[in-house]
């Protein structure tokens, strides 16, 4: 759980929620500094997401967990379909903003405390680019196999990724090299959200290329169903049990 | 003369011209950040500008200096209407954007290497904030000074601030008392620029209410004609003359 003056993402959703600020600032560990989409996209209507998410979500059936839930936009609608919906952040403001927004069932809990106490689920999402979530390759396949355990027999993570070689920015190429040499994987970012004064710890997310994710799911008892792509590095996946 | 590592707007503005986007990224030094100015205002043209923006830079006359003259939108505006205009930045690469769009006199310099070794001018240009370049009040007492000496009888200074007063947000509260307690005027901002990995280094950023403005003048020599304000806004142009 964040404390408040690292609850960065929380406070730009809770502060767009009240029509105020919104921007984000991400900053990674070799001092290359962005403003990232911002809360706009947090909470984006399913009218107006991309076409590689919405086909995505398609797939999602019975018990979800979303992961990850920022201000709820996956939440909403699949809750609005009928679906039976839990959804987890470690931004308390995020939580509550997805409680205003109207979503019944959601906590203020991080991705390793995700357990058979929470029930057993059908679904997982982890959109929005939460496959970083898993933040490297030994953390995702722990994870991977507690999801498996954590989920029905016909089981299906539905995540979004994006390809870090889709890139010709110098920066981002010097980065994957930078990476390497400290034995990471080029796409695993090390960054920190900030936002007015508010900062998170710097954390680890993960950008996988399709075959990177093919390899890290191998031998934990998933596989990908299919891919989903879009017009630039983005992607969604729906996988599946072995 | 800033290096390239710290020339942050610089790459800013070379980018977009390039059409490389990248967003300008305001670091102050109580932590607070946020993102800045959308990169095309530097490029705007002048039917673009803000009315008060319009209103004042009519006040420009016979040979004029744009300090801190960024992708020199306000260059371009005097140089074709055919004023005798020179430009300067502490960016390499914010003077070689200028070049680049057609600005024909414009020197990588600091407000602080301004002398009459660049001549004498008639009109002094701080538009888009650029009086915040005057850092504190000693500074800008020191500087107007020296602004006084290098300019004609009827030299003119056309500079724009902004009341920090009315920033409400608590944020805007917190740092004008930090910045009373550590001795400094409450709208005495320090920050630094960052776009992708450059950085610029810490800069102080005066800036002042319409009449801690009038208090900065005193004594310099210089003295307020008149105040053009923003619709809306806290933002207004000071047209600065010489007392007589």
């Amino acid at each position: 759980m964040l404390k408040d003056y690292q609850d960065a993402h929380g406070h730009e959703i809770y502060d767009y929620l009240n029509g105020k600020g919104g921007y984000e600032i991400v900053e990674r560990d070799d001092g290359y500094i962005d403003a990232s989409g911002g809360a706009k996209d947090y909470f984006a209507e399913y009218k107006d997401w991309p076409l590689y998410q919405k086909k995505a979500i398609q797939y999602a059936r019975g018990g979800v967990l979303d992961i990850g839930c920022g201000a709820g936009r996956c939440l909403l609608y699949l809750q609005q379909k009928g679906l039976d919906v839990m959804g987890i952040d470690i931004s308390p403001l995020a939580v509550k903003v997805c409680k205003r927004r109207g979503i019944q069932n959601v906590r203020v809990l991080s991705i390793t405390q995700v357990s058979s106490k929470l029930g057993v689920f059908d679904t997982i999402i982890m959109f929005g680019n939460n496959f970083g979530l898993f933040a490297n390759r030994d953390r995702a396949r722990w994870l991977l196999k507690r999801f498996h355990k954590g989920t029905c027999e016909k089981g299906r993570i539905i995540a979004e990724s994006g390809d870090p070689y889709q890139t010709n920015v110098p920066e981002h190429l010097q980065y994957h090299k930078f990476n390497r040499k400290r034995g990471r994987m080029p796409g695993q970012v090390r960054i920190r959200v900030r936002y007015k004064k508010y900062v998170t710890p710097w954390f680890d997310y993960l950008l996988v290329s399709k075959n990177e994710m093919a390899d890290i799911l191998n031998g934990t008892g998933w596989r990908i169903e299919r891919f989903f792509a879009s017009t630039w590095a983005a992607y969604s996946v729906v996988v599946g049990k072995e | 003369m800033l290096k390239d590592r710290q020339d942050a707007y610089g790459h800013e503005l070379l980018d977009y011209l390039n059409g490389i986007t990248g967003s300008e990224i305001v670091e102050r030094d109580d932590g607070y950040i946020e993102v800045s100015v959308d990169n095309k205002f530097y490029f705007t043209d002048y039917k673009d500008w803000t009315p008060h923006e319009r209103k004042a830079i009519r006040y420009a006359r016979g040979r004029v200096l744009d300090v801190g003259c960024g992708a020199g939108r306000v260059l371009l505006y005097l140089q074709q209407k055919g004023l005798d205009v020179m430009g300067i930045d502490i960016s390499p690469l914010a003077v070689e954007v200028c070049k680049k769009r057609g600005i024909q006199n414009v020197r990588v310099l600091s407000i602080t290497q301004v002398s009459s070794k660049l001549g004498f001018f008639d009109s002094i240009l701080m538009f888009g904030g650029s009086f915040g370049l005057l850092g504190c009040p000693e500074r800008a007492k020191w500087q107007l000074k020296r602004f006084h000496k290098i300019t004609s009888e009827r030299g003119r200074i056309i500079a724009l601030s902004c009341d920090p007063y009315r920033a409400v947000s608590q944020e805007s509260k917190q740092y004008r008392k930090f910045n009373k307690k550590r001795g400094r005027m409450p709208g005495q901002f320090r920050f630094r620029i960052r776009y992708k990995k450059y950085v610029t280094p810490w800069i102080d950023w005066l800036v002042v209410s319409k009449k801690e403005m009038t208090g900065v003048l005193k004594g310099t020599g210089w003295q307020i004609k008149k105040f053009i304000d923003a619709d809306k806004s806290p933002v207004y142009i000071a047209i600065i003359e010489k007392e007589r």
